[in-house]
């Protein structure tokens, strides 16, 4: 009887982890009806951002109020990842036909891995990406000087023109200034910021004179000044953090894998109750997906933007007539489904006691067999069937002894389930049967 | 339509952006290049290739038999130990993994100026290889293979046949290691029960065969037989199923990557006992990957510990005069001797041979003549191309370093 309690709570440990991840597939297969087989690559990035903050503050360390800010920094790199990603891979195919993002989606779950195994190591690529950051930062203060909707209809790229032009040319005069000059002072890092801000607004209003005659609006000069200078000091800023912090990091190689920092109290000894071994990781996880529910619960009912996505997954056109922003909503559905897989990311890592930049792909599958089994789209569905497929593989494990036993086949049996729901009840276990939906 | 024109844009500013970076970084990006090099004119180049995994799970073995050949190369360039003909390494990657490494023993197949091939580590990769370089008559040493089939056929117990003439290895077979480590935990260190783990790869599957035929034989007991997948991290289910037969040691076959992390959460899950393996988890790797209490977990390794050795101190020094990013690794040793072989027999095979095709077959009969004191002990080989040298070493993992129990040299009873 003790083995079947253990292998039971070996069981939801690991649905809890499925489900976790399998409410990131099913929100925004609920809202969009795509299905984001990169959600995996976002689990995966969750663990790698929470050691990423773990190297950068806190090497060496163990204490437990270590672990909450683990998680924020694994939330923003996932969250990061997942808005990137919806913006530059999934919002531009919002209106192709269905093929068209599931194939971006496997095409964006290859590149996040490898870029992980590539770059994982180089701090030198965090540069670019502050490069890239400044220009951007630059040009949302410019536009908010400018108090221009530079979003328009009919704006064209002349009218952003002066705008990314000074962004640019400050970031651009940042990274002659670092090419010549690497190391860190005071003098020389205001001497960058002021002069990146004045040669920045110099090439800006310069472009703004060479489009004024195809402009629809005029970029006042303030917000000329304004976007380079707000570019040049991000620029700096990135560059102080990178020479400061990053650098000082030996970065461990992620071709390999990688051991998870361990903490205080969820890591260390299991506890023993009766017969039935209990890991402190396993409390934790349980716990994460509990709370997590919790709150899920309340937002989606509670909140307005929760009503909203209940309201877009319905349907989206009328939805948009009544004045929901239903873009807006798609990025909460992401975002949402990016924190989850954060916090599993931190889970597993905890759990396993180590990284590697492949683990994305057969939780993903698993979380995505967990979310059809509960009812793709329905959230508690997602829930109930990560921990169904969970304990399902668990008992497996202990209960089908021979050939085809063992933890061998476990995985065999989870996509025997998944194939066997689809034929004999194909909405799932909590999905009603929606007449007009796939 | 605005929405449109937008979201082109973006697309524009992320594909530039994303090519902007690619190009960036790609300047910071190591190009690993190992020992080309222009030659006079009047010399002759042959080429030794090495595959090995030198990206994956498995890299940190890979990239110390890519060093230790590029030693061995260098030195005997030096000191023209050919005359008339300059050595080139052409190292290939396999990941590990049979397909890539078919697809590197193709490619250096199909290279008129390969003599010889150093490598692979993997023995299921090994099985891939041998069939494509020995009709070329392109000798192949093994630092690392210890699948007793490679050497002595599928059916090795009963009735030994040399499948392949141009293979040969450097390293004793799980023939013997498997046995080695049996009689250690049973006669040294009094245990009588264990459970058995291995990872399905043909390494593994025979270490733990070999193991389990001797542990038996001693009057041992081997309480539960389990498996796991190479690709997992989770091995809850496996301990868990382990656990209640009350195993006072856990015998891995497998390799590091997995072995490291299993020792980990058996030890979480209150499975204190010790973990044993071969020499695919006898590397610093695995004691970073199973953390502080990898502590008393054993492994067994082929031959004498390699900083013990007087001959390999010089290898040692000369390795770390190099400044390889890599260490050698638990292979370097191994790799360097099997170089060495190569180009020894190639002092004879090679001296008046007038292309490298021509030298092949010859190459095939002064390797298998070959004898000389190498890193790891005297290098010789038997009829199927074995080892004559059967030292093996237990290592224990004391205070986060891998120290060394007991060498001996391996008896059959």
């Amino acid at each position: 009887m003790d083995q079947f309690f253990q292998q039971l709570v070996n069981g939801l440990t690991l649905g809890s982890l499925y489900a976790l991840i399998a409410v990131g597939y099913t929100v925004v297969y609920g809202i969009v009806q795509l299905i984001n087989f990169a959600h995996g690559e976002v689990f995966m990035i969750g663990a790698f951002g929470a050691l990423t903050t773990y190297l950068l503050f806190f090497d060496g360390q163990t204490g437990v109020w270590i672990l909450p800010i683990m998680i924020v920094g694994a939330m923003i790199a996932s969250v990061g990842t997942a808005v990137l990603m919806e913006r530059v891979a999934y919002r531009p195919l919002r209106n192709a036909p269905r093929l068209a993002p599931l194939i971006t989606a496997i095409g964006i779950s290859v590149f996040l891995q490898e870029f992980i195994r590539l770059f994982y190591e180089e701090p030198a690529w965090t540069v670019v990406v502050f490069a890239g950051l400044a220009v951007f930062v630059g040009y949302l203060v410019g536009g908010a000087v400018a108090k221009t909707d530079l979003n328009h209809p009919v704006s064209k790229w002349y009218d952003r023109g002066p705008l990314l032009g000074a962004a640019g040319g400050a970031v651009a005069l940042w990274i002659v200034a670092r090419l010549v000059e690497r190391d860190v002072t005071v003098v020389l890092g205001v001497g960058v910021v002021v002069v990146g801000a004045l040669l920045g607004a110099a090439i800006g209003w310069l472009a703004g004179l060479a489009v004024r005659r195809n402009a629809r609006v005029q970029v006042p000069v303030a917000a000329i000044v304004a976007t380079a200078a707000a570019a040049a000091l991000v620029a700096e800023v990135g560059w102080v953090l990178f020479k400061k912090l990053i650098t000082s990091v030996e970065w461990p190689s992620a071709k390999l894998r990688i051991p998870f920092p361990q903490i205080d109290v969820v890591t260390g000894n299991a506890l023993q109750v009766g017969g039935v071994t209990i890991q402190r990781s396993a409390i934790f996880t349980v716990a994460a997906l509990v709370i997590c529910a919790g709150l899920l619960w309340f937002f989606i009912n509670r909140t307005r933007l929760g009503r909203g996505m209940q309201a877009v997954s319905q349907d989206p056109d009328t939805a948009r007539l009544m004045g929901i922003n239903v873009d807006r909503i798609i990025v909460v559905a992401f975002v949402l489904g990016a924190v989850l897989a954060a916090i599993a990311g931190v889970s597993q890592g905890l759990q396993n006691t180590n990284i590697e930049f492949r683990m994305g792909f057969l939780a993903g599958l698993k979380a995505f067999t967990a979310a059809v089994l509960g009812g793709i789209g329905n959230i508690y569905g997602a829930v109930v069937g990560g921990l169904v497929l969970g304990v399902v593989e668990a008992m497996a494990t202990q209960y089908i002894p021979g050939q085809f036993g063992g933890s061998t086949w476990k995985d065999v049996w989870a996509f025997v389930i998944l194939i066997l729901v689809l034929v004999f009840r194909p909405q799932g276990l909590l999905g009603a049967r929606v007449v007009d939906r796939a | 339509m605005g929405g449109t024109v937008q979201q082109r844009s973006v697309v524009r500013v992320g594909a530039s952006l994303i090519v902007a970076s690619l190009a960036l970084t790609a300047c910071g990006s190591r190009s690993g290049d190992g020992s080309g090099g222009g030659d006079g004119g009047s010399t002759k180049t042959a080429k030794i290739g090495v595959i090995a995994p030198l990206s994956g799970d498995l890299s940190a073995l890979g990239l110390g038999i890519q060093h230790s050949v590029e030693l061995a190369v260098k030195q005997a360039n030096d000191s023209n130990a050919i005359p008339g003909w300059k050595l080139e390494v052409d190292a290939k990657d396999d990941e590990g993994k049979t397909e890539p490494g078919k697809n590197a023993a193709t490619a250096l197949a199909s290279d008129k100026d390969v003599i010889g091939v150093v490598g692979t580590l993997n023995t299921s990769v090994s099985q891939q290889v041998q069939p494509v370089l020995a009709p070329k008559n392109i000798v192949q040493v093994s630092p690392a293979n210890t699948g007793p089939g490679l050497t002595q056929g599928a059916k090795w117990q009963t009735d030994p046949q040399r499948p392949y003439k141009t293979y040969f290895r450097t390293c004793t077979t799980d023939a013997i290691q498997g046995p080695f480590a049996a009689r250690y935990l049973f006669e040294t260190a009094k245990i009588t029960k264990v459970a058995t783990i291995h990872d399905k790869k043909a390494y593994g599957q025979g270490l733990v065969g070999t193991f389990t035929e001797e542990f038996k034989k001693l009057g041992g007991q081997v309480v539960s037989a389990q498996t796991i997948n190479p690709d997992d991290s989770n091995y809850q289910a496996v301990i868990s199923a382990v656990k209640p037969a009350g195993p006072q040691a856990v015998y891995y076959g497998g390799e590091y990557p997995n072995a490291g992390p299993l020792s980990q959460q058996m030890k979480a899950a209150g499975l204190n006992v010790p973990l044993m393996g071969g020499d695919g988890i006898f590397d610093p790797k695995y004691i970073t990957l199973a953390g502080k209490t990898a502590d008393n977990d054993l492994a067994t390794s082929v031959g004498a510990p390699v900083d013990s050795l007087e001959s390999a101190k010089k290898f040692v020094a000369d390795y770390n005069a190099q400044n390889y990013k890599e260490p050698y690794a638990a292979y370097g040793g191994y790799s360097y001797d099997a170089a060495n072989a190569i180009i020894n027999a190639l002092k004879t095979s090679l001296k008046d041979a007038k292309d490298v095709e021509s030298a092949r077959a010859a190459t095939v009969d002064a390797l298998s003549k070959v004898s000389f004191d190498g890193v790891t002990g005297k290098v010789a080989f038997d009829e199927y191309g074995d080892t004559t040298s059967k030292v093996l070493t237990v290592y224990k993992v004391a205070a986060g370093k891998w120290a060394t129990v007991e060498t001996k040299d391996f008896e059959s009873k």
